[in-house]
């Protein structure tokens, strides 16, 4: 039997950061395209645990970058969407318009 | 690129080497903003999130090594200074010959069980450290309380602030043990 992980609403939220910022995604990237379409000011620790699960889950992948002097000579690490992590975003999101199709939830909602 | 700093060698504690230098990257880059207090909190968080997350699932072997690492200190004590009436010592400290005693015995049984725990299982050593100084908390907690009243002697005092010190020597040990080796055994 093939074992599916699901995906946490942070784990999707981070997911869906990774796919906006494309090639560009590392850890101060994601937190600030984060705060900016989801208004929530994300703490390193959970951001970098939530990363770690989701390349352990076969989600993300990552490779190192160049050093950078503003960094101290430290390197970024980039995050890149596998396919089996596009795979189960999709899924997740499919889920939610399921659930909300028939629903009058979001009706009205832009007049809020 | 210094490799030795502090926090990287707290956060190489519950990483690998190779994460925790792009996390303190990472941190760096934001400081340059946010300034050196948010630097420190936010590595002490960070620090603390891996810990919590990377708790292995099956606590069974970390409950085993914490009661191995503080049987490892009381044993210690004992052959050491098997004279000592280690709960008289700890909640009356009736004379300061006790405190003064023990002393030794109780910072080097700290360091050493910490040492031990890593040893034994390099990756869920350091966890088990984090446990036997969790577990330990109440305790001291306990021995205080007992003794809040104005200090009877010098020795309550210096053995209160010793039992503190135990605690700090024990993730001292553990931490030291994982940076001679063990830190690479971490997730890649």
């Amino acid at each position: 039997m093939t074992r599916t992980h699901s995906l946490g609403e942070f784990e999707q939220i981070a997911l869906l950061s990774i796919l906006r910022l494309s090639d560009t995604a590392y850890g101060v990237s994601i937190r600030a395209e984060i705060a900016d379409h989801t208004e929530r000011n994300v703490a390193p620790g959970a951001l970098y645990t939530t990363l770690g699960r989701l390349e352990d889950k076969g989600f993300v992948t990552s490779r190192l970058g160049d050093p950078t002097p503003e960094r101290g000579g430290r390197a970024k690490r980039y995050y890149q969407v596998s396919k089996s992590g596009l795979k189960a975003v999709k899924r997740a999101q499919n889920a939610y318009q399921n659930l909300l199709t028939g629903l009058e939830l979001l009706q009205g909602a832009s007049n809020v | 690129m210094s490799k030795r700093s502090l926090p990287f060698s707290l956060l190489t504690l519950f990483t690998s080497p190779e994460r925790a230098v792009s996390i303190q990257g990472d941190l760096t880059e934001e400081a340059q903003t946010r300034g050196r207090f948010w630097f420190w909190s936010q590595v002490l968080r960070t620090t603390g999130a891996l810990c919590w997350k990377g708790f292995p699932r099956n606590p069974f072997m970390v409950a085993g090594l914490t009661v191995l690492g503080v049987a490892a200190w009381l044993l210690i004590g004992v052959v050491l200074v098997n004279r000592i009436d280690w709960a008289e010592a700890m909640l009356e400290a009736r004379g300061i010959s006790i405190a003064i005693r023990a002393a030794p015995v109780m910072l080097f049984g700290g360091f050493v069980a910490g040492i031990l725990m890593v040893r034994i299982a390099p990756v869920r050593g350091i966890y088990a450290c984090v446990s036997a100084v969790a577990a330990m908390i109440p305790f001291v907690t306990l021995v205080a309380i007992i003794n809040a009243r104005p200090p009877d002697s010098v020795a309550d005092f210096v053995t209160q602030t010793l039992i503190g010190l135990t605690l700090g020597l024990l993730l001292l040990g553990g931490s030291l043990a994982m940076r001679r080796g063990p830190a690479k055994a971490n997730r890649a």
